[in-house]
């Protein structure tokens, strides 16, 4: 996955299919922290490339 | 210049020096039970407005009796024979729960102290009790948790920094000259820099991480905090020995070639630059005392964080998954968003970050092929408002995680003060050579005032 294919929706499927919950109140916060983590792990990968 | 302090400030500390309380100790002007008693008094006198100190160990009335006995007669442990400290409340101290600073902890009392808290205590240090830890060390501060977050001593509207909250406070406020702490990436050396305390992070493995909760495998350091460099020095050689970092203590800077990695954080948009001040003038101060400052170019940062965030947050949900599953309605909410948070990182992601980590460590080594100790900045600010976190977490610049992942010990040593609140310089030496990091802290300690400043509570 990508940032740009990233959205609340999806991160909250993500965490339902670990029978973890998106509290309302912290969709945004944990969206942001995802999102910095797929730049993250995008410029990881292209350091192994 | 680098501005002074807001609160009146002293030189003058509330509990005596390591040294001080040894010399007294060794020639009976003064008993371990009655130095205990000190560091209580200070403790009651301060902790309503610094908020550092969550639980007393009751062995301490024990074992600082104890100390008494020995000394009496003839039986010396050692430097830290009857100096009390303080103990992070992500370690296990024998017959205290490990909260975690989590209501989703349990409270059953630790059954045996951490390794390197026995170590402690074998030595003759006194374990006065808990202190205060962001929740689970992962993000803070927090209100509305079990125990509301530490406060910076220098400024009690202003934050300590963490996750070693209560450990930097705890020191910096005179509650204690010792402190235990951890640092998966920064949480030692963040706290220490905004509370104007020496924190040390030594290499990776080189103090034992059994009984210390474990955030992240591959990042955590367990460490020292304490009032000067000579002091951690003395305790890491006791919570590792063969560190042999005391013995380099007074060496001076004369004859060392420090890299001043400058660039590596002077052009990020975040740096107050009164913090890029403040780091001009320690590498003037170590080259004054005799060192030769050259500038050096470091790894990319931006690499280095990514590969810690990732491995952080990939690990940090799978060890968290459970609790988060079954009582995440105790979770407070920073840390329940930035666990889950993990949720989008793959296997795949975590095995790349940790294939790069040998790649990054040489790049670094490499630097230290050509200078004795790299010189940077802690934090690119001093401590944030609490306010600034009304609104959630806030991500606070700093140049730490890098040598979580590449596991080179670093320091952070007081450096001068930027809007009236402390700001830290970065020591960082070889892998095993903690000895040279405290050789230049200390030198650098010895050329400039700022370590002896205590805020006045």
């Amino acid at each position: 996955m990508t940032e740009a294919e990233l959205d609340e929706p999806k991160l909250r499927a993500m965490l339902e299919a670990r029978g973890l919950r998106l509290r309302p109140e912290d969709a945004a916060a944990t969206l942001a922290t995802a999102s910095f983590l797929l730049r993250a792990a995008e410029l990881v990968r292209k350091a192994r490339a | 210049m680098s501005s002074l302090p807001l609160r009146s400030m002293s030189t003058a500390s509330p509990v005596p020096s390591v040294a001080e309380a040894g010399e007294a100790l060794r020639s009976g002007r003064l008993a371990a039970v009655d130095l205990l008693r000190l560091h209580r008094d200070r403790i009651a006198a301060v902790d309503g407005q610094v908020r550092a100190f969550w639980a007393e160990d009751p062995r301490a009335e024990r074992l600082a009796a104890r100390a008494d006995e020995e000394l009496a007669a003839g039986h010396d442990r050692g430097p830290l024979h009857g100096i009390p400290f303080v103990v992070k409340d992500m370690v296990d101290v024998e017959g205290l729960p490990t909260t975690n600073g989590s209501r989703a902890m349990d409270r059953v009392p630790a059954a045996r102290d951490a390794e390197a808290v026995r170590r402690l205590i074998e030595a003759g240090a006194v374990p006065l009790g808990k202190v205060a830890t962001y929740e689970w060390g992962f993000v803070g501060p927090e209100q509305g948790l079990e125990f509301p977050p530490a406060a910076n001593p220098w400024n009690t509207a202003h934050i300590t920094g963490g996750s070693s909250s209560g450990s930097a406070a705890a020191v910096a406020a005179g509650m204690a000259r010792l402190a235990v702490g951890s640092d998966t990436g920064g949480s030692i050396r963040s706290p220490s820099a905004y509370c104007g305390v020496v924190g040390l992070k030594p290499t990776r493995g080189r103090v034992p991480g059994e009984g210390f909760f474990t955030l992240s495998p591959k990042l955590d350091h367990p460490g020292p905090l304490a009032a000067t460099v000579a002091e951690a020095a003395l305790m890491l050689d006791v919570m590792a020995p063969g560190a042999g970092a005391a013995s380099r203590i007074g060496a001076g800077a004369g004859g060392l070639t420090l890299g001043y990695a400058r660039d590596w954080f002077a052009r990020d948009p975040a740096l107050d630059p009164r913090v890029l001040a403040a780091m001009d003038e320690a590498a003037s101060a170590l080259s004054l005392a005799g060192a030769r400052i050259v500038e050096v170019q470091m790894p990319g940062y931006d690499l280095l964080e990514a590969v810690g965030a990732v491995m952080i947050h990939a690990e940090g949900l799978r060890l968290h998954e459970r609790s988060l599953r079954e009582w995440g309605d105790l979770w407070g909410r920073m840390a329940t968003q930035t666990v889950q948070a993990g949720v989008v990182l793959t296997d795949e992601d975590l095995a790349r970050a940790e294939a790069l980590v040998p790649r990054l460590s040489a790049e670094v080594d490499r630097v230290l092929d050509g200078c004795d100790a790299i010189l940077t900045a802690t934090t690119l600010s001093p401590a944030p408002p609490f306010a600034a976190f009304d609104k959630g977490a806030v991500w606070t610049p700093m140049r730490t995680l890098p040598f979580n992942v590449t596991g080179h010990p670093a320091m952070s040593a007081p450096a001068g003060f930027a809007g009236g609140l402390p700001v830290g310089l970065q020591v960082v030496g070889r892998h095993g050579d903690e000895g040279m990091v405290c050789r230049v802290g200390a030198a650098f300690e010895a050329a400039t005032d700022h370590g002896a400043q205590r805020p006045v509570l």
